[in-house]
């Protein structure tokens, strides 16, 4: 097209912003983003100046990288418009502070593609499609490789996901099997915490301060439903899941670890009527035995529950109160079969849920005493076939051992929104 | 045909398919959708964001950032004979908690220089190089049921070197190991020696006995190979620093694995609440944000914000994964892929902003639209990278819905349509806390032949919409299966509650609509109501201010006219200037809906000042003589 005659094409109809223009944009990013550098090397020679650096450092990377990003975004064909870009995030791996590590690592990332992609832009069509083409098929590899990954896993999958396909996939967080709601739907789980709070207030009848004890129940909809559409509640429902994974295989055979739990479970009791102790029995009703003991997977007594139950102590600590400790138990919300559910039993009933002791934490997160005899054992919620007890003023139907075993009833009838 | 024009057949085909220039409506629709959905999530976020986000959070900060410093990536060997092996390289400690207490607790009292320490693993060395499993078994059981008093223990050792018969011990002792029997009494490899081996081993195990036995159980849970990895590791800690030492202990305590056998370490991922917690900080961050998010909905600057966007979304995912379900994976492989395709070409401020200087341009030029001008203002210019990013999308739904349909194969639930049923009683998801909802179910089930065949009907659908649609999709029955998938994700929707995630998952179904078909469903109803305007194209404010115009004209009803000044001509009759751009923007079928904001104060002011340049001549509108019968 000429400056006056009308458009032959349709690249026409908007001129291409001048090149010298998207360089001049570019330049800016790159020189806010070498000034950053400058003031990395400052900081090298001074390091007292460390801290009240860190900041303007920061501000100029991200300003330097938005503009030359923006530069490239005028016109993601010019090839010099990303070389540009990738010059001034490898300044930017220089300019961030130190301590924003993982921003170094997508910056990192961020010039290599810059550069990937000015080199893309610079050829012609044919070897540019062919490049991309293949860059399609590995990430398609990866998104096999992902779909694959699950247990069980085949070798070659492993050998590949792992050598190959982990850090692109983790990073783009690809990772995903799409495995929903398969093989089994599955019951979905909760956590029940009874929390022990200390007052700041003296109990007359001890002298001491005061303790009490609160059950809290995650997740509630009546309490987690913040938004219309129940994210707060769904992405609670997502953390007691990833509290749920128990580690296969271990609850069958005579191998130690079985031999030497059931041993310890021998051993529990709970304090019955009239202060004698009282066994918790392993109720073959309720679950068959060989599956009432799970142990979490590693990752989840490692740093899941200790994180939860100091997250826990910190957001329910308030004025006037602090929690000491919790007890914590994984609890799978069973659903009823149809043909017990038509003749009216309600999916809320108590007996539909399976509580598994998870530990005994402090207010740090730390588990209090890791041979306790019920550890990562099934609390029964067990039916009484012959009805309710008699002395029983709130009449049930079943023998709550989770309230025994916390020592401190739970309140069945609030479980239902 | 040739072999070179097949290859060459078939790359033109590839081509074709990926990289065909292709309408951005589709992508554009997408983004909207998309841009919307994560704008809303992420505003959800705003409940939670220091118990998700914070340092303190479900999941702490202290926590993910030693995983993502320090977890190990563990893999077994590629090539030869150790490629068969399941095992890694390496020590290992009890999964146990209670155990691996005791382990580590012993592992920590060893002694830290190795002629203090070889005495005690002479035992554990001897029972290695036995090279079977059963006396190396063997031998670790006795010396598990050896006593932990020092004088009975002597006893008992002093008469396992003499082989006493049972009948004639003067303490109870566990059965002696045929492998020790076997040895000499005396000598360099002999029972005298075992004895003393043991002794040195006993004494460097914990005192408690319920500890003691957990380490032996360790020891004997171990292959001979893992045994051997373990006393490598015991050994190489005598050459190490004490700081060293110290890390290599922590390492193993917590990852149980050594760090120098872990193929990789840590997690490369990134995220700004690594980095931002304290509590205005990360306010502002958020709301900084969500403006962002905003602003890649409506696609303005979209090539920025749409990399912004990704960035922040998966700023939140990596931080606490725990928090996360199958909504954020479809959420980031849509903004990934919105992120590569140019999904601001359409349906979006950016669009707007083009059309406007198109048309600027063109009245600049010419005083009106010219052809190519007016084809550009009518559809945006197909686009190579929108081609491609809807491919990627395309196929990978494809990987998604067959991994989630074969996947479902392995399960018993869905054979036997049970899985039906979780779907419809579920508590935590379906409605079923809702009483008349419960009854519904009730209902349904009293008789089971109905609840049979709706449960086989439902699974025989998610079957076939699952595992047909990667392959129907390509083929005449498009628009059927991908009904079939909108049907589903409905239901999902409804009976489970799960409604960004089934949007989401529409959302990307909507990849395999043409363009031309979103664009007739939204601008297909063209007003045949004209508009013309006379401008003086040499004026730069009438030009800002017909190209607003034009822009807005999506429905083609201008006409333009040039001319020595701006007039406003109603059947021949100027138009007030004060009413000028009110009744333009009622004439427009776009613009009719906030016209109204015309008469409110300050704003209304504002946009005639846009549509009306404030020149001595008024902006002309000329309206259309209605065809009144008899008149010419």
């Amino acid at each position: 097209m000429t400056s006056t005659g009308p458009p032959r094409t349709m690249d026409d109809v908007i001129p291409p912003v001048a090149s010298e223009t998207i360089h001049r944009v570019g330049m800016i990013g790159l020189a806010c983003c070498a000034i950053a550098a400058g003031l990395a090397l400052l900081v090298a020679v001074v390091p007292m100046a460390t801290a009240w650096l860190a900041t303007p450092r920061l501000l100029l990377t991200a300003i330097g990288l938005v503009v030359s990003g923006s530069a490239i975004s005028l016109r993601p064909a010019l090839w010099s418009a990303w070389a540009i870009g990738c010059m001034a995030a490898a300044l930017a791996v220089a300019g961030i502070p130190g301590h924003w590590d993982s921003a170094r690592l997508l910056i990192t990332v961020m010039a290599v593609v810059a550069a990937i992609a000015a080199g893309l832009a610079a050829l012609p069509p044919t070897p540019r499609y062919s490049l991309l083409s293949l860059a399609a098929l590995f990430h398609f590899g990866g998104i096999l490789t992902a779909t694959t990954w699950p247990d069980p896993t085949p070798w070659l999958t492993n050998q590949v996901a792992y050598r190959i396909y982990m850090p692109y996939l983790t990073f783009m967080y690809l990772r995903n099997a799409y495995h929903f709601y398969s093989p089994e739907p599955g019951p979905a789980s909760h956590l029940f915490v009874l929390l022990k709070y200390e007052l700041d207030e003296i109990d007359p009848e001890t002298g001491t301060t005061k303790i009490v004890h609160e059950w809290i129940t995650l997740p509630r909809r009546d309490e987690h439903m913040k938004d219309p559409l129940g994210q707060s509640y769904y992405r609670r429902l997502s953390i007691t899941e990833m509290a749920s994974q128990s580690i296969p295989g271990l609850v069958t055979g005579e191998n130690f670890e079985n031999l030497d739990a059931r041993m310890r479970r021998t051993q529990a009791s709970v304090t019955g009527t009239g202060g004698t102790p009282e066994p918790i029995p392993i109720r073959a009703d309720v679950d068959p035995p060989t599956l009432q003991y799970r142990i979490p997977q590693p990752h989840i007594t490692r740093y899941l529950l200790p994180s939860y139950s100091k997250h826990l102590a910190v957001s329910n600590t308030a004025p006037g109160r602090k929690v000491l400790g919790m007890k914590i138990y994984r609890v799978e919300h069973r659903i009823p079969p149809p043909q017990v559910f038509k003749d009216g039993f309600s999916p809320y009933h108590p007996t539909t849920y399976r509580p598994y002791f998870c530990g005994d934490f402090d207010a740090n997160g730390k588990l209090l005493d890791p041979q306790d005899p019920m550890l990562y054992w099934l609390v029964p919620i067990a039916p009484r076939p012959e009805g309710p007890d008699p002395n029983d003023p709130l009449k049930r139907d079943y023998i709550d051992y989770l309230s025994k075993h916390a020592g401190y009833e739970f309140d069945w009838g609030r479980i239902r929104p | 045909m040739s072999t070179t024009a097949r290859l060459q057949g078939t790359w033109q085909g590839w081509l074709n398919f990926w990289f065909a220039p292709v309408d951005p409506t589709t992508l554009g629709f997408i983004r909207l959708v998309t841009g919307f959905a994560v704008l809303y999530v992420h505003i959800a976020y705003c409940f939670d964001l220091r118990a998700f986000f914070g340092p303190e959070g479900w999941y702490g900060l202290q926590y993910v950032n030693r995983e993502r410093w320090e977890a190990p990536t563990q893999i077994g060997a590629f090539w030869g004979p150790e490629a068969w092996q399941e095992s890694f390289k390496g020590a290992r400690v009890p999964e146990y908690p209670h155990r691996r207490a005791a382990v580590m607790a012993y592992i920590r009292s060893l002694p830290t220089e190795r002629r203090d320490l070889e005495p005690r693993l002479a035992f554990i060395d001897r029972i290695n190089q036995t090279r079977d499993t059963v006396a190396a078994s063997a031998a670790l059981a006795y010396v598990e049921l050896l006593s932990g008093d020092p004088e009975i223990r002597a006893t008992q050792l002093k008469e396992m070197i003499e082989l006493t018969p049972p009948g004639q011990r003067t303490v109870s002792a566990p059965p002696v190991p045929d492998y020790f029997v076997t040895l000499p009494k005396t000598g360099d490899n002999s029972r005298t020696k075992v004895a003393e081996e043991i002794e040195a081993f006993f004494k460097s195990l914990p005192t408690d006995t319920e500890d003691r036995r957990f380490v032996i159980t360790h020891l004997l849970e171990l292959d001979r190979n893992s045994r051997e990895a373990f006393l490598q590791f015991l050994r190489d800690l005598t050459t190490v620093s004490a700081e060293e030492r110290a890390d290599r202990l922590n390492y193993l305590e917590y990852w149980n694995t050594e760090k120098r056998y872990a193929y990789r370490v840590g997690n490369p991922i990134f995220s700004l609440w690594f980095h931002i917690s304290e509590p205005t900080e990360m306010a502002i961050a958020h709301g900084v944000i969500l403006v962002i998010m905003f602003l890649f909905a409506i696609g303005f600057c979209t090539r920025v914000t749409s990399v912004l966007t990704w960035l922040a979304a998966i700023s939140y995912i990596h931080r606490n994964q725990q928090v996360l379900f199958g909504m954020d994976t479809m959420m980031n492989i849509l903004l990934i892929y919105l992120m590569i395709g140019n999904s601001g070409a359409a349906l979006s401020v950016d669009r707007l902003i083009a059309r406007y200087r198109a048309a600027k341009n063109s009245l600049r030029r010419s005083g009106g639209i010219d052809a190519v001008t007016r084809q550009f203002l009518e559809k945006p210019p197909a686009s190579v990278s929108a081609g491609f990013a809807l491919r990627l999308l395309q196929v990978h739904f494809c990987f998604i819905y067959m991994a989630a349909g074969l996947s479902k194969l392995k399960g018993a639930a869905w054979w036997n349509t049970n899985a039906y049923w979780d779907t419809l009683a579920n508590p935590e998801f379906t409605l079923i806390h809702y009483h008349w909802y419960e009854w519904l179910v009730r209902q349904m089930v009293q008789e089971r032949p109905v609840y049979a065949i709706a449960a086989a009907l439902a699974v025989a659908f998610t079957f076939i919409a699952e595992i047909g649609l990667p392959f129907l999709v390509w083929t005449r029955l498009r628009p059927y299966i991908v009904i079939m998938g909108f049907l589903l994700h409905a239901g999902v929707a409804i009976f489970m509650g799960l409604w960004i995630f089934s949007l989401l998952m529409m959302t990307m179904l909507l990849g395999y609509i043409p363009g031309c078909c979103i664009r007739e469903r939204l601008f297909g109803t063209k007003s045949d109501e004209k508009v013309t305007i006379r401008l003086d194209h040499k004026s730069e404010p009438q030009l800002h201010a017909a190209a607003l115009a034009q822009a807005v004209d999506f429905d083609d009803q201008i006409d333009w006219q040039p001319g020595n000044h701006i007039e406003v001509l109603v059947q021949g009759q100027p138009v007030p200037r004060d009413s000028a751009a009110k009744e333009l923007l009622q004439r427009l079928s776009w613009t009719r809906s906030w016209s109204w904001l015309v008469s409110v104060p300050l704003l209304g002011g504002l946009i005639e000042r846009q549509f009306l340049p404030r020149e001595a001549r008024p902006l002309t509108l000329e309206l259309p003589t209605p065809n009144l019968p008899g008149s010419r």
